[in-house]
């Protein structure tokens, strides 16, 4: 069992403070991941009002009930987790897009945490962006919480916001997810760097997700940039996957489309291997 | 050669001088000011109320004197440079006035 309790399944909260760094996608992608690595996973989706996880799972047409209908006992828990098509091991509670963040409490939250915990080995809690209701709620149950950032100074600052605001919940430091970072931008000094990141924050990076232009496209059609073997991100969300599982996959050197390293594996390796990363 | 150095990554990147150096030394200040939570009035208040504390004892040279919030790690340091000069018989005097 994933829990540290002895009890089951463990909670993970992906939040960030700032909105717009992908939460979301992250949420998305590591549970897709983790259900690959052959664990049973559960998202539900914190985010009462502005739901989004649904769509960026491709879930969206299959909701009947949602987070709001089971804190509120309108129907079971079981009625509520949508089956993903490719992975049955992998199901999503959607938030309801017509309630606001009054409609759960922290209670709930723990609840529905505790009803899930002996069935399933990851339970993942996308997080409302801000500091108020929504992400106390999304925090309440957790084990442990993953911050997403993106290398700019608004996002890293709301970052550490959000670390000192674990702590004092008893709830941090957390790991951090440096998403969308461009490694030829850091090399010309134009991006603050994972290690420039670290130093600031200093808590400890969980994966370094590389901007890359298969997200897009995989949020346009709701297929989870992890099922695509060539994106680079996909792979850097299927190494925190196994990080988070307990696994040492190491970090490796990240590298832009057609950079030099990149180039010069490919001659040596006869052109199949992919430099791995992040 | 630097050039090439600098792209399989041997080199410290060349844009020391770059965005992302402002990016960094603007994350400090902020974050400092952002954890420490106090008002520009209360810091200087504090800064006061310390420097009459200290002038009890020595007696110090206020116009050589410096302030500043640091930030090592997950520590935020509130660090004080404090110039005496060393004529202790000042310093009872002012101990003396206020005790």
């Amino acid at each position: 069992m994933a829990g540290e309790n002895g009890m089951g399944g463990k909670i993970v909260t992906v939040t960030s403070g700032k909105g717009g760094v992908g939460k979301t996608t992250a949420t998305a992608n590591i549970g897709v991941a983790l259900a690959q690595l052959g664990k049973r996973v559960v998202l539900i989706d914190a985010d009462i009002g502005l739901r989004n996880l649904d769509v960026v799972m491709g879930l969206e047409n299959r909701i009947v009930y949602n987070l709001v209908d089971v804190a509120e006992g309108r129907c079971k828990l079981r009625q509520a987790m949508i089956k993903h098509k490719l992975l049955p091991d992998l199901h999503l509670i959607p938030a309801s897009q017509t309630r606001d963040k009054s409609a759960v409490s922290q209670s709930d939250m723990i609840q529905v945490s505790d009803w899930l915990r002996p069935e399933v080995d990851y339970v993942l809690i996308d997080s409302p962006a801000g500091i108020e209701r929504g992400f106390r709620n999304a925090i309440a149950p957790a084990d442990e919480v993953l911050i997403v950032t993106n290398p700019e100074v608004s996002a890293v600052r709301d970052a550490d916001r959000i670390i000192g605001l674990l702590e004092a919940a008893g709830k941090g430091p957390g790991k951090l997810v440096l998403n969308r970072i461009r490694q030829d931008m850091v090399r010309k000094g134009e991006m603050l760097s994972a290690d420039d990141v670290t130093d600031i924050l200093a808590i400890k990076m969980i994966g370094i997700v590389p901007e890359d232009q298969f997200v897009v496209p995989a949020s346009n059609k709701g297929v989870p940039v992890v099922l695509n073997e060539e994106s680079r991100a996909g792979l850097a969300y299927h190494n925190i996957a196994r990080r988070l599982n307990g696994e040492n996959v190491p970090f490796l050197p990240l590298e832009e489309e057609d950079g030099f390293l990149r180039r010069l594996t490919r001659l040596f390796s006869g052109g199949n291997q992919l430099l791995k990363q992040g | 050669m630097a050039g090439l150095l600098e792209r399989i990554g041997l080199l410290k990147r060349a844009g020391r001088g770059g965005s992302a150096a402002s990016a960094k030394e603007r994350l400090h200040f902020v974050l400092l000011h952002d954890r420490i939570d106090l008002s520009p009035e209360e810091l200087d208040r504090m800064k006061q109320e310390i420097l009459e504390v200290i002038s009890r004892y020595v007696a110090v040279e206020s116009d050589r004197v410096d302030f500043a919030l640091e930030h090592r790690r997950r520590d935020n340091l509130i660090v004080a440079e404090v110039p005496f000069s060393k004529q202790k018989t000042g310093a009872r005097q002012v101990g003396r006035e206020t005790g």
